[in-house]
């Protein structure tokens, strides 16, 4: 999975990256800051009730961008500076996370017979 | 006048206990939180806070640390200290650094919150104002040569502000992270305030030394020129300077809201309505939370995709503002004429 984001968190700006399941397991995890948060389990929780519903967001902040954004296996969060491209990471985000369905592990009996 | 109390502490399971017993006071006091001293001290510098309660050990800047920035910086706000690790140096520590209070844990939110309502009622132990005009209040302060602090919010953008009086002569001022002449002249540019007055005033270093009047003329001066230039959003609500874009964009009014978007990107904006909504509020929390957690200070706005047929810009405020666009429309640009 680290494969599928190496695009979107080498972009400038981009400070780190989660991927969260919707039952709030944490799928993956790279800051390039070894200072960023991370996210308690009430957190977690409490942020997909929010997220419920929502497809995409992008915040905004005095000091930075958190972009959100929908996919199949669960929500992409994206930590990045006021000064990076929201636009490319859009890009980035549209052509990278429908693989994000074909990578996942599957579960039960499916992961005995990979293609 | 709603009062803000920081909370200060790195046990979340304390600070979710708190922030739900003190529901009940919500329209006494607001609690805004921080997990660690720097948190602390950023949100002591963004927002007008009436009161701290801080656990001793906090990660980074820790208690004491957090005590000895409030007694120098802001010397009228007064601290609760709560620990769980409490012994009889740790309470001599606490009183030594100017603490009101010391309570060791576990702490009841009932017990505590009687103790922040007792305090918090000193703010307006002279009383209080509904809306009045600053300026002919504060020369009468100025005639009377009291000593005093007050507090007064703008009724129109809930944007707060303190006063310290010696003498009847103005010391010093705090508004949206502005001290001295220019957060005075910010506080004398509201029309309508709501005034909490405290007779007494601490020891604070004269950063005014200049006549009432000529400020309260001078803020009228500036107000007129910002009134009078081209209405752009930034210019308009920031009178004295220095520009923080998420206080203009959480108090500006809906029409200037309005005009700022048309201005900067013309009628084919594909803004479709524009209005003040609540039910945002706790999407709006949990993303301001989100910020703090990865640093990202206070949140100016936010786009949200609900795969409707509007998409919707949210901006934080006394009154949560929706502007509802369409799909089509250059949101990035909208953001950015909203917070330049």
């Amino acid at each position: 999975m680290k494969d599928v984001f190496r695009d979107i968190v080498g972009m400038d700006g981009v400070k780190g990256a989660m991927l969260l399941s919707f039952d709030g397991a944490i799928l993956f995890e790279d800051y390039r800051e070894s200072s960023a948060a991370s996210l308690g389990p009430s957190d977690r929780e409490g942020l997909l009730a929010a997220l419920d519903g929502v497809r995409e967001t992008d915040a905004v902040y005095r000091d930075g961008r958190i972009y959100i954004r929908r996919s199949d296996i669960g929500f992409l969060l994206v930590n990045m500076s006021a000064a990076a491209s929201v636009a490319m990471l859009r890009l980035n985000c549209d052509i990278l996370l429908p693989t994000l369905k074909s990578t996942a592990e599957p579960k039960g009996m499916k992961r005995f017979f990979r293609k | 006048m709603i009062a803000n109390v920081l909370i200060v502490d790195d046990d979340r399971e304390t600070l979710t206990a708190l922030q739900e017993g003190f529901a009940k006071y919500d329209d006494t006091f607001t609690v805004l939180t921080a997990e660690d001293g720097q948190t602390a001290i950023e949100v002591l510098r963004h927002d007008t806070v009436s009161l701290v309660v801080t656990e001793l050990k906090v990660p980074g800047i820790d208690g004491p640390g957090v005590l000895k920035h409030v007694a120098e910086s802001y010397p009228e706000i007064p601290v609760i200290v709560i620990t769980a690790y409490s012994t009889p140096e740790m309470v001599k520590l606490a009183r030594e650094s100017g603490a009101a209070e010391y309570l060791s844990k576990p702490v009841m939110p009932e017990n505590l919150g009687q103790k922040i309502m007792t305090i918090l009622s000193r703010e307006s132990d002279g009383g209080t104002l509904h809306s009045v005009s600053s300026g002919i209040f504060l020369q009468l302060i100025e005639m009377e040569q009291k000593t005093c602090t007050i507090r007064l919010e703008d009724i129109s953008s809930g944007q707060k502000g303190v006063l310290f009086f010696r003498d009847g002569e103005l010391f010093n001022a705090r508004a949206c992270h502005q001290q001295g002449k220019s957060a005075a002249q910010r506080i004398f540019s509201w029309d309508k305030v709501t005034i909490s007055i405290q007779n007494d005033c601490p020891p604070v270093e004269n950063k005014i030394q200049s006549e009432l009047q000529t400020l309260i003329l001078e803020a009228a001066r500036l107000k007129d020129e910002a009134a009078s230039s081209d209405g752009d959003l930034a210019e308009a609500e920031e009178p004295t300077g220095e520009t923080d874009a998420e206080e203009v964009t959480a108090s500006v009014p809906i029409s200037r809201i309005r005009h700022a978007i048309e201005k900067r990107i013309g009628q084919a904006d594909g803004v479709e309505d524009i209005y003040q909504d609540t039910s945002w509020d706790g999407f709006i929390h949990r993303l301001s939370a989100l910020g703090e957690l990865f640093r990202s200070g206070p949140m100016k706005l936010c786009f949200v995709d609900k795969g409707e047929s509007s998409d919707h810009i949210i901006i934080p405020g006394r009154k949560t503002t929706v502007i509802s666009v369409s799909p089509k429309s250059p949101r990035d640009k909208i953001m950015k004429a909203l917070s330049p």
